[in-house]
């Protein structure tokens, strides 16, 4: 394989590995989130308002990786 | 294809200061914040005009906000002028794209306008501002103990038996890995708000330059997708500027 090959096989695979963890974190919190709501729903805008945020932090995870693989194809 | 590239493209030079699209995009973002403001404090009226109302109720959320986590009116009023600017600046760049027919405009073959915050030295820069602001004020409230955080030598001064040492040792880890934390803080902070905004730019792009039935219609949804994610981004980059300056502001016992 030549460098060409490898930068976009790892760039593939840093996606694919990286967004594995944000994924179940975010829905975690989307099933939390909803659960609260189900319970007290007078509550809801401002835990929804809190879940988006808490979603923005976890989703950073993934967005680590989409610039490592940005980085890997586009700089690197 | 439209060229995709991390780094932005310089436009024009001025002596030996290079003028790229991100810096030209900036200068705009400003011109719009200046004409928001001069507008709003012109004519202040008792009954509000919507506009008025807009900005008076965005201003006011981040001072709840703030007097929330401060409990200190002095310090939340002085602390809302810096948290609504950096909300109002990282908004309006991140909608910047989205003003009709902006893409279309190129200086010297090069288009002119890029959103400031899809490049990582504007992001950076936002995030060194508000950290070291965060370490001003900590080191203002009180120097030795805020350089004591990260320098831990005081276990190594009270060291009066051998089984200290190794206390001593872990302590200036622990030191050194604070000062890591907050490098990291600089880095997650700006990484964050680049990716999002990067991100849906280039999957715009992509999705145009696919093939000639999806250039039209179908990345509709992904701009409507791209003002949300810029919407909820500034939001969170107000938060956490909030929680990292308040962490710092407030004296703090514990610990």
């Amino acid at each position: 394989m030549d460098t060409e090959a490898i930068k976009l096989l790892s760039a593939g695979i840093c996606m694919g590995v990286g967004t594995i963890g944000p994924g179940i974190g975010e829905g975690m919190i989307a099933a939390k989130a909803l659960e609260g709501i189900a319970r007290n729903p007078k509550m809801a805008d401002k835990l929804f308002s809190n879940m988006l945020i808490a979603m923005a932090i976890t989703e950073s995870l993934g967005i680590y990786a989409l610039v490592i693989s940005l980085i890997l194809i586009f700089a690197a | 294809m439209q060229e995709i590239s991390l780094v932005p493209e310089v436009i024009f030079k001025i002596g030996n200061f290079d003028v790229n699209n991100a810096v030209f995009a900036t200068l705009f973002v400003t011109i719009i914040i200046l004409t928001i403001a001069f507008l709003t404090t012109r004519k202040l009226s008792l009954i509000p005009s919507y506009f008025q109302i807009a900005i008076e109720g965005m201003v006011s959320f981040f001072y709840t906000m703030l007097l929330d986590t401060y409990g200190n009116k002095k310090l939340a009023k002085s602390h809302t002028a810096l948290i609504v600017s950096l909300f109002l600046f990282v908004l309006i760049s991140n909608q910047f794209s989205f003003i009709p027919l902006v893409q279309s405009i190129t200086i010297n073959g090069i288009i002119g306008f890029k959103p400031p915050t899809a490049h990582l030295s504007q992001t950076v820069a936002l995030a060194i501002i508000v950290v070291g602001f965060s370490h001003y004020l900590g080191f203002k409230l009180s120097p030795l103990k805020h350089i004591g955080h990260y320098i831990k030598l005081e276990s190594v001064l009270k060291i009066r038996k051998p089984g200290d040492i190794g206390m001593a040792f872990l302590d200036i880890f622990l030191g050194i890995l604070e000062l890591m934390g907050e490098v990291a803080k600089i880095i997650s902070l700006s990484c964050r708000l680049f990716g999002n905004i990067f991100a849906g730019e280039v999957m715009i792009a992509v999705l145009v330059s696919l093939s000639i039935y999806t250039s039209y219609i179908v990345p509709v949804p992904f701009y409507v997708l791209g003002v949300f994610v810029g919407g909820i981004q500034a939001l969170v980059f107000a938060y956490l500027a909030t929680s990292f300056i308040s962490a710092m502001a407030i004296p703090h016992e514990t610990h």
